[in-house]
């Protein structure tokens, strides 16, 4: 057996534990801010895959290079390490044989292997981030298989979607959940400085027994670099443009140092600022004039002429960072900014303030922007007792979600010059504590334990309409004053939501369980409950109890080669958007009646490494997994409100079910200093109410490499993301007014739209200098300039917010200049 | 009847279905008879699987065993895709011809890897933009109003143009860049003495590219090559002859729908190259490819000449520049002048380099 199988089993504790918390598929179209608005957009991204792993420069440096010989055994691992290697007996922290596998923390809640984790992994590191030149965190997910990304409410929201399902993911910073609990709006976006993250560690599939609620059908866990990662100070400036990303700078600086005192436990300071001010990135479409308003708008859409974005620049100031002494650590990241962009609700443009006197937008930019930031602080305790068989992890902390808006709904034109904004200051936040533990046990066994409890709250937020100068022609029923003369209250001020609150406890237990040195298994059930206000509905036990179980096997049936089997579930509590919005305002309709929705995967994974050192080649992973998906009581909007059934079918009384087939795949090949990797996704998603999704592309291949072209100075990357063809159904504009210019959109109007398959190609270099403390890289992203859209995650079939399809952003590029002075 | 849109949905899973049934309905060589169907490959040609190989032009040689390397085959052609088609601007008469491809660009980035001494495996994903004439492109939707006054019965309505006439509605233009259809090959060795060798290459297109701009065939193709070789002190002399087998397209005028313009079926494929090397860095070389139809009606063969020049700075690296054009120019899919730049690269090559 190898040396990286038997470290792994040397488990450890890993440092995340998320917390459980709610949410909920966020209809964000279901933001029901139908109104009017809307927009049109006309014209107009990554990657490369997934793999699994990367190897550090250093390993690799290192990692011993045998000549081919005909008779190898290609599947021979490199030659055991001896005596010092030996010597470190199961530490093997920095075992060459592991580099390559890398190890992952937080599928397992314990060290292990992406080979060996019960569940479907990929580990993405800041080598890879860095030498890639990724810019933000859904470039990274985008080549994950099974992964990809749209934008929602415009380019208000960036959505990943696992396995075509949006808002299924759980987004852990150092293990603590960053789960939104008003709309299930994860911050993926410039507000995640990825210069200060060690590891991307992604979970594909269900992870409930561990995870809790909002593990719905996958986890990314964003884990940060330490003093020790850093251990002096880094920073970094550049400037970019381009339509995709017009006049874009950015600095960043990051200091790390470990003190080490004579007595007592050493001190650990990670501190990191990056400020960040950009423009949305340039669209022309056509002009909304106006539009019926939601819950679903069924009036026509009308247009006016082709418009041109010119949004307010956006910035973004993040301050975070972690002081660790001995085995407590505190973390905190303070974001901070205004994140205009140029697209809004119905894909209405943001395209400046419009000018009375000149008929015409001015030159002066248009606010625009939901504001979406998580602001936190997590003490965590975490030490390991009796020889290293007994783990804890303990955290408590408290999140602020910031999502505020000041939105477009719709813009200025010659009919209507003043446009239509509102303002809706929208916040919610988390506070809870959890323990994670673990423990070895006689027969080879190790067991994980753990729970949690935290409370979550939303207090009410208000809408209103700011520059609106008579209440009474907005389509909704606006407050009065109640002093003489009666008259509307200005600017319309009506509730968004009420405040609502929940309290999560839960417990799990885990084992696993070695029968012989090749056979893992794993077993594992928690039971989490809902109490208070927005207590779980009609769930198992005590009618506001989720049970969840998994079970998995890992078999390595043949040297490096290892086959997985897998049952996980898991669950999403309704969102405080679905059971508390007001439907007599800008949303649908509320529901606290809401269950639960839950989801299930059968999973089962190939992997192998093979080639490994065999002439320039260091080693050949590949991965291929089948799953079979099950989500039931999916939340949908039906008749204006929020319902785990639609009741305008036949199906209406059976709860909303989507079952989905999927096949993900990746290959990565170390050849010498080069990297190059391979994805390949296969969805195919029915539904009992609406039969087969065809928003999502059915094929999806990545192609990424990083090509050493002068070893040690220049490196030359590129990711090429082709996607096959889908629909998206859309409204067409189906008469146009006397006057020429003016066309509309009937509610009658259904077209579906085929979005054409897709290339997004980026390419970059990368050079460095002075022993690696300085460094230069250029990124050019959508070089082809390929005029791409977004899936629509929502795909209702009688569309209603979006009436065209969402556009991504043109080409751009990025020259950065960083180093490590000290 | 529409062109139909690959790998969408369902449909895209009856495709993959199709594909898998593929041998033996191309056996059938049925064409189809979809209107405006613009879903074949503008590029009849496809680089070499590997660099042992010339530009178009491939070699039985096979990479060493584990050897992997990578490509990439950048170019610009002009006039790609010319066809007869009604004149939109007289409302359909008379009919002319149009340059509806008016430039191409494209970039294919490929990999290969040696399985055994004399079995390799290459894919290759290649990339286009195409800047088409607007006149016959057409669009999907145009607003037309009424003649004479608008009354609340006479609004004005919408109709596609050109190529889009006979289209489901839409508000998405066509694709002026996108993805063409992968290739995966398979090249094995069956013969490579001092002075002759011999192999094959099975090679098959998987239907991803913009079936609706001219990027992809319709379904997946298999594209089987016997390759030989003459092998003479710094002279090469280069045969591939295969087949392209295909569940074909048919476009009818937009405007005369009845009039079948182009077609494509089975082709029979071949290529040809002679190179001398005339130094150690550099040689040059004479290379052509081209098709000649088995089935359909509207169909047409396509040939390209080519003058090249490789150049291998290292072992490991060889460029490739070159230049030329379609022998039968007025026919569709001869595109009246190519230029191609080619760069592989190899980790390991065989003794001497990639360039013989």
């Amino acid at each position: 057996m190898s040396n990286s199988r038997s470290k792994s089993h040397m488990s450890r504790l890993c440092t995340n534990r998320p917390a459980m918390s709610s949410r909920r598929l966020l209809p964000l179209t279901a933001l029901g801010l139908g109104w009017w608005l809307t927009g049109t957009a006309s014209t107009a991204l990554a990657d490369d895959t997934a793999a699994t792993t990367t190897a550090s420069p250093a390993s690799a440096a290192t990692s011993p290079k045998s000549k081919l010989t005909p008779s190898y055994d290609v599947l021979l691992p490199d030659p055991e390490p001896t005596g010092e290697s030996q010597s470190r007996g199961d530490k093997g922290d920095d075992s060459s044989d592991i580099d390559i596998a890398d190890r992952v923390l937080s599928a397992a809640k314990q060290v292990t292997t992406v080979q060996e984790a019960p569940s479907i992994v990929t580990v993405i590191r800041a080598d890879e981030i860095a030498s890639r030149g990724y810019r933000n965190i859904t470039q990274v997910l985008e080549t994950i298989p099974g992964w990809m990304t749209t934008s929602g409410i415009g380019n208000h929201l960036n959505l990943p979607l696992v396995r075509g399902t949006g808002q299924a993911a759980l987004l852990l910073r150092d293990g603590v959940s960053m789960f939104e609990p008003m709309l299930n709006a994860g911050a993926y976006n410039r507000s995640i400085p990825l210069e200060s993250i060690k590891s991307i560690e992604v979970v594909t599939g269900p992870g409930g027994v561990l995870w809790g609620a909002n593990s719905f059908l996958g986890i990314i866990n964003l884990i940060s670099k330490d003093a020790d990662d850093i251990n002096g100070v880094e920073a970094g400036i550049g400037y970019g443009d381009g339509s995709g990303s017009p006049q874009n700078f950015r600095a960043w600086a990051l200091f790390g140092k470990t003190f080490k005192f004579k007595r007592g436990p050493s001190l650990g300071i990670v501190q990191h600022v990056s400020y960040e001010n950009y423009l949305a990135p340039e669209y022309t479409a056509l002009s909304t004039i106006s539009r019926s308003a939601a819950p679903s708008p069924p009036g026509p859409q009308i247009y006016s002429d082709l418009g041109q974005t010119n949004p307010a620049r956006a910035y973004i100031l993040d301050i975070s960072g972690k002081l660790t002494y001995g085995p407590v650590t505190l973390s905190y990241a303070i974001p901070i900014g205004e994140m205009n962009n140029s697209l809004s609700f119905g894909n209405n443009l943001a395209r400046g303030v419009y000018d009375t006197a000149t008929m015409m937008p001015s030159t002066q930019p248009q606010v625009n922007h939901i504001n979406m930031m998580d602001r936190y602080i997590t003490i965590q305790y975490k030490s390991r007792f009796l020889g290293d068989r007994l783990g804890l992890d303990a955290k408590l902390y408290g999140v602020q979600f910031e999502r505020h808006l000041d939105a477009v709904i719709l813009p200025g034109t010659k009919l209507n010059p003043g446009g239509l904004t509102f303002k809706a200051p929208i916040e919610s936040y988390r506070v809870g504590f959890s323990v994670d533990g673990d423990a070895g046990l006689p027969l080879n066994n190790r067991l994980l334990w753990g729970g949690d409890v935290f409370h979550e709250w939303v207090p009410e937020a208000t809408v209103r309409f700011p520059g609106v100068p008579d209440p009474s022609k907005l389509p909704i029923a606006c407050p009065l004053q109640s002093v003489q003369p009666i008259t509307f209250v200005p600017e319309c001020p009506i509730p968004f939501n009420t405040a609502a609150s929940r309290t999560v406890a839960a417990l799990y237990i885990s084992d696993q369980f070695r029968p012989v040195r090749s056979l893992t298994l794993d077993g594992g059930v928690r039971y989490q409950a809902g109490l208070g206000q927005r207590g779980y509905q009609g769930a198992l036990i005590g009618g506001n109890g989720q049970l969840l179980g998994s079970a998995s096997l890992v078999w390595n049936f043949y040297r490096e080669m290892h086959f997985k089997a897998n049952y996980a579930n898991g669950f999403r509590s309704p969102v405080f958007n679905n059971t508390d919005s007001n439907g007599a305002g800008v949303q649908f309709g509320g529901n606290t009646s809401l269950k639960n929705e839950e989801s299930q995967a059968f999973q089962g994974e190939w992997n192998a490494r093979l080639l490994k050192n065999i002439g320039p080649i260091r080693a050949l992973q590949l991965r291929a997994d089948y799953a079979y998906t099950e989500l039931k009581s999916l939340i949908v909007i039906s008749n204006g409100s929020y319902s785990n059934r639609r009741s305008d079918d036949r199906t209406s009384t059976d709860p909303s079910k989507r079952r989905i087939h999927s096949v993900e795949a990746s290959a990565r090949l170390f050849a010498g200093d080069h990297t190059l990797s391979l994805g390949y996704t296969f969805l195919h998603i029915s539904t009992n109410d609406r039969g087969v999704l065809r928003n999502i592309p059915q094929h999806t291949f990545s192609l990424g490499w990083v090509l050493s072209v002068i070893p040690g100075w220049l490196e030359q990357n590129g990711t090429l993301l082709v996607q096959g063809s889908y629909d998206d159904p859309n409204r067409l504009r189906t008469i146009s007014l006397a006057d020429g210019v003016t066309t509309v959109a009937n509610f009658s109007d259904l077209t579906f739209d085929k979005l054409p398959p897709q290339a997004i190609l980026n390419l970059g270099a990368r050079a460095k200098f002075l022993k690696n403390r300085l460094w230069t890289s250029i990124n050019f992203f959508n070089v082809l300039n390929q005029r791409a859209y977004y899936p629509d995650p929502f795909y209702d079939l009688a569309p209603t917010l979006e009436v065209n399809p969402t556009p991504a952003p043109g080409w751009s590029f990025f020259l950065q200049v960083g180093g490590k002075p000290w | 009847m529409q062109a139909r849109t690959r790998l969408s949905g369902d449909a895209g899973a009856g495709r993959l279905g199709k594909t898998l049934l593929l041998a033996t309905a191309l056996v059938l060589g049925s064409v189809s008879s979809a209107r405006a169907d613009r879903s074949f490959d503008l590029m009849p040609l496809s680089a070499a699987a590997d660099p042992y190989g010339l530009l178009i032009v491939d070699r039985a040689q096979t990479p060493d065993r584990f050897e992997f390397g990578m490509m990439a085959q950048g170019g610009w052609a002009h006039n790609p895709l010319r066809l007869t088609l009604s004149d939109p601007q007289t409302g359909g008469n008379p009919e002319k011809p149009f340059d509806v491809v008016q430039e191409q660009v494209h970039l294919d980035v490929g990999f290969y890897f040696g399985l055994w001494d004399f079995l390799s495996v290459s894919a290759t994903l290649p990339l286009s933009a195409h800047f088409y004439d607007d006149n016959i492109i057409g669009e999907p939707v145009q607003y037309m109003l009424p003649p004479g006054t608008l009354t609340p019965a006479s609004r004005g309505g919408t109709t596609a143009t050109g190529l889009y006439r006979s289209d489901a509605r839409q508000n998405v233009p066509v694709a002026s860049a996108g993805p063409r259809d992968p290739r995966l090959a398979l090249k094995v060795r069956f013969y490579g003495g001092r002075f002759f060798e011999a192999g094959a290459l099975l090679e098959g297109t998987l239907p991803i590219g913009s079936s609706a701009s001219f990027m992809g065939d319709r379904s997946a193709t298999f594209r089987p090559k016997l390759l030989l070789g003459l092998l003479l002190p710094r002279v090469t002399l280069a045969l591939n002859v295969g087949a392209i087998l295909r569940e074909g397209s048919s476009l009818y005028d937009p405007y005369v729908q009845s009039t079948l313009r182009y077609q494509t079926g089975h082709e029979l494929s071949w290529a040809a190259g002679l190179t001398v090397r005339a130094h150690r860095l550099l040689g040059l070389g004479v290379e052509g490819a081209g098709t000649a139809p088995l089935t359909g009606d509207a169909v047409s063969s396509t040939a390209l000449l080519l003058g090249t020049v490789y150049v291998q700075p290292t072992e490991k690296l060889k460029l490739t520049l070159a230049g030329g054009g379609g022998v039968l120019a007025e026919r569709p899919r001869n595109a009246e002048a190519r230029i191609l730049l080619g760069m592989a690269f190899s980790l390991s090559p065989r003794a001497g380099g990639l360039l013989r």
